[in-house]
């Protein structure tokens, strides 16, 4: 007994100490020391800018923690006199795009060191081509050692042959870095040439402050001499933690330099307002009191008297009421949720107004959450349930098990008053446009006026004009090169628009043909550079984790002033679809067709989602255009982030925007921008979403 | 190409994110302004609220009483729940308490809970708005008798302290409950982000 009692305690004891060390992010954005890796990863799902800079070189890095083991960075360098090629010519600027992977494959336990092993630039240029595997051992609560053997880049000091040799003859040479165009996934570099140590050790000094010293392995074969003088390859580091996710250091670089970083994190999993600051939703009220007024002598009035009720309750909680059938026993009621991130939770307040308002004889509540015309759910309660359970401590789940939800095809006749409907709103937009190698970051301010008008459910005309007001976007010359249709290639010519722009003008209607199936067509001027015709179908079962689309669209370039006239392309585009809910939060979304610019291929994306609405995704697409014809990149490629902006404010809002990062925007796989896409609309009120949102429905 | 964000949602991005420099704004101090004479011409059930951690301060109503389940709200609709005196749940504070089992509590204070350790159940919601259960033992640590001033009325009560833990946290709710049973002040523990509630009752 007293044996196992001291063994929990070394246990625990360990398992403390491992948190001791706050390791963090190194110079190229990635888990590591100052500018070598480190085997540990951070902690899962932050979402980590760091900016780091010595002389001639400034690194910006966006890293995601993918999964507790595996993170992905991508990296913006803005490098001054440089050799692009070793021993080459000096270029006065390089602005460089980079991709990193770092992996845990072991974790730290007993004797055992943490192992991860790494890529670096593995798809840009190449100029920061490097592989490692690295170990890191805590050896007491305060300080980490760390080691590991480098390729590429990392084998520049001390570098001896390849020990993989001994698998291989081929890992003897490392071949040049081939194609300017960069984007190729550089596969037959990895691991290869000559291979080198590196090491380091980081000591916590305090909660707050942790010192590092490294022997690195980068000999900088592209900057030593020109942008900096390498004169040693010892750098030493003291970083500190301003705030939890704030952190500043200041390094000693090389022997000559020093240099500064700062890393702001974030992580999806930690708003800041935790659950949110929703207001309490209206109370339970319990039978034989209030409604007993209602009596059934006078139906007509009586039904007058319980919509005005519960259309007022319900507008009080952002929610429109759009059918409302009332029988002795049951009632059916069709929402529009305007104002919940969560489908559940706008049910659980229209249930709750529910039991304030209907006569106390009716048991069985039914609503209905009705998207752009067409009914997604529908959830039937029993008012027992709901007076029951309001403060069970189990109440969440309880309710979810009693629930019975279903789909079905059509909506019932809206309440007179709702349609037509009309809504507009004026606010400022800010526009940026990012990576432009003359100017890596531009932005243009001005006003929008979004308007719409739905005359009656399914048919949405909304409009969105935009006049800029002051800004720089319009400041780029960099003319196309592109072989291709230039289909996105000149969007700079489009944000060199003064007057007012037309940046949307649709007419759309939703339907559903089938139970499971969702229709629509939009019309008109569908985006910033595209007009004419978009006609979607999408067959999604509630709880399948699978679901196809297909969307055919005939489009024509708009002019450049965006206003009404059209240039003389116009093409034929379109994509089937399947979306996968892979489990895990992951979800990964292929789409094959033709593209804007005449070409066929595919787009894999992949998403990991949070319950809370955060995606980070990254996509790629593939099409019979060759890599030398699509130019720069080689391909087209990018990050997603979509940040809801109740996470942010802690209010309840529907809206969340999503950021996509390109490194460069060519014309190959280039994908019309249609609003209204089915997919999204509509999952959120059906099946898993559902489900992992229900627990809002008490809130 | 790129994000388009309307300004307000601008500044909350930049409030929201990493930096976090948006300050929550003072809270005037509530309790210089109520007077006996304001309360003496008050007829509705009324309950003071502080909450030292997140620096707010509110008076309450009663809105709904059921089964000795009773809701409080103020004007902007924050609301608290009780169970004869003990919070079994609140709304719009953040890391809000979503519901609690308390019924230990309840016989502890009613003098019917043998000196043992005793449960307590409680539910919030994480991250990723995903119900969490968290579960406490309890027990009765202080009952003495106390009075205390209650803008200018004297409470004649009994003080009792509980203890509550599990391997993560503990934590010490404080009552004061009169002769009677009415729960005259209080001083609960929420959850992590929420801290300690004051309550008190102004207007029985």
């Amino acid at each position: 007994m007293r044996l196992s009692v001291a063994a929990i305690a070394i246990c625990c004891g360990s398992a403390l100490s491992a948190q001791v060390v706050d390791s963090g992010y190194n110079s190229y954005g990635y888990p590591g020391l100052i500018d070598i890796p480190g085997a540990f990863s951070r902690p899962d799902a932050e979402l980590a800018f760091t900016t780091s800079h010595f002389r001639n070189q400034t690194r910006n890095t966006l890293t995601f923690q993918i999964t507790p083991r595996l993170s992905g960075s991508f990296r913006y360098s803005l490098l001054y006199d440089i050799r692009p090629n070793p021993g080459g010519d000096v270029t006065d600027f390089r602005f460089d795009r980079s991709f990193s992977l770092h992996y845990r494959f072991l974790d730290e336990a007993g004797w055992m060191p943490a192992m991860a092993v790494g890529l670096n630039d593995f798809l840009g240029t190449g100029l920061y081509s490097s592989e490692y595997v690295v170990a890191s051992k805590t050896i007491t609560p305060r300080l980490q050692l760390t080691g590991g053997i480098g390729w590429g880049r990392l084998a520049g000091v001390s570098s001896f042959s390849n020990p993989l040799s001994i698998v291989s003859d081929r890992f003897d040479t490392r071949p040049d870095r081939g194609s300017d165009q960069g984007g190729l996934v550089r596969t037959n570099n990895w691991f290869r040439g000559d291979a080198a140590l590196f090491g380091g050790v980081v000591w916590q000094a305090t909660e707050r402050l942790a010192l590092a010293a490294e022997y690195s392995s980068d000999a900088y074969p592209n900057e030593d001499g020109s942008a900096f003088d390498r004169e040693s390859p010892f750098n030493f580091g003291a970083t500190y933690k301003l705030r939890p996710n704030v952190s500043l250091g200041v390094n000693y670089l090389y022997g000559s330099e020093i240099g500064a970083q700062i890393t702001l994190a974030t992580n999806p999993k930690d708003p800041r307002y935790f659950g949110g600051l929703d207001k309490a939703p209206p109370a339970v009220v319990p039978r034989g009191r209030g409604a007993v007024a209602l009596g059934w002598g006078d139906l007509p009035g009586s039904r007058a008297a319980i919509r005005s009720k519960l259309e007022a309750a319900l507008t009080a909680q952002g929610i429109t009421l759009h059918g409302l059938q009332v029988e002795t026993e049951s009632a059916r009621v069709e929402i529009e949720n305007d104002t919940y991130p969560s489908s559940a939770q706008a049910i659980g307040r229209t249930a709750r107004a529910m039991t304030a308002a209907m006569p106390d004889s009716v048991e069985i509540f039914t609503i209905t959450t009705v998207v752009k015309g067409m009914s997604g759910s529908s959830v039937t309660l029993r008012r027992k349930d709901i007076e029951q359970l309001e403060h069970r401590l189990d109440n969440s789940w309880e309710s979810y098990t009693r629930a019975v939800i279903s789909t079905e095809r059509e909506v019932g006749t809206p309440l007179s008053g709702v349609f037509p409907r009309f809504d507009y709103d004026l606010g400022p937009y800010l526009k940026p446009g990012l990576f432009d190698p003359d100017e890596p970051l531009r932005l243009d301010l001005g006003v929008e006026l979004k308007a719409s008008y739905e005359p009656a459910p399914g048919f949405v005309f909304s409009g969105r004009v935009r006049q800029k007001l002051a800004g720089n976007l319009d400041s780029s010359t960099r003319a196309s090169t592109s072989v291709l249709e230039k289909v996105r290639s000149e969007a700079f010519l489009y944000d060199k628009a003064d007057g007012p722009t037309l940046n949307e003008l649709t007419g759309a209607y939703y339907f559903k043909p089938g139970n499971d199936l969702y229709g629509r067509v939009t019309a008109g001027y569908l985006e910033e550079m595209f007009g004419g015709v978009s006609a979607e179908l999408l067959w999604k079962v509630p709880n399948s984790r699978v679901a196809w689309g297909i969307e055919a669209n005939y489009v024509k370039q708009r002019d450049f002033d965006q206003q009404f006239g059209f240039r003389d392309y116009g093409v034929a585009t379109g994509h089937a679809s399947l979306y996968w809910d892979v489990g895990n939060g992951f979800h990964a979304q292929v789409d094959a067709g033709r593209y804007l610019a005449g070409d066929w291929g595919a787009t894999l994306t992949i998403d990991r989602e949070f319950k809370n609405g955060w995606k980070v995704g990254a996509f790629a697409t593939l099409t019979d255009v060759s890599f030398d014809d699509f130019g720069e990149g080689s391909f087209d490629k990018g990050l997603k982030l979509t940040i809801p902006i109740g996470w942010l404010s802690g209010q309840p809002d529907r809206d969340r925007p999503t950021t996509v990062i390109r490194p460069v925007l060519r014309d190959g796989g280039a994908r019309l921008n249609v609003t209204g896409r089915l997919y999204e609309e509509v999952r959120g009120t059906q099946g898993q979403d559902l489900r992992d949102s229900w627990g809002r429905f008490w809130r | 190409m790129g994000a388009v964000l309307a300004m307000r949602r601008i500044l909350i991005f930049l409030c929201g994110l990493a930096l976090g420099g948006c300050t929550q704004q003072a809270t005037p101090d509530l309790r210089s302004q109520i007077t006996p004479r304001l309360l003496a011409s008050t007829t509705q059930p009324l309950l003071l609220v502080e909450a030292e951690m997140i620096q707010t301060a509110a008076t309450l109503v009663q809105v709904a009483n059921r089964d000795g389940t009773v809701d409080w709200r103020t004007g902007d609709n924050v609301s608290l729940t009780f169970r004869q005196g003990v919070v079994i749940g609140t709304r719009g504070l953040g890391d809000d308490l979503m519901t609690a089992d308390v019924d230990g509590t309840v016989l502890m204070l009613a003098g019917r809970q043998p000196a043992e350790d005793y449960n307590r159940f409680a539910s919030r919601l994480d991250g990723e708005y995903q119900t969490q259960f968290e579960s406490f033992l309890c027990r009765n640590t202080g009952h003495e008798p106390v009075a205390f001033d209650s803008f200018g009325r004297t409470r004649q009560t009994t003080r009792i302290t509980e203890l509550c833990r599990n391997p993560d946290r503990s934590f010490e709710n404080t009552y004061w409950v009169g002769s009677d049973g009415t729960m005259w002040k209080s001083r609960q523990w929420i959850s992590p982000n929420v801290g300690y509630l004051t309550t008190e009752r102004l207007v029985r």
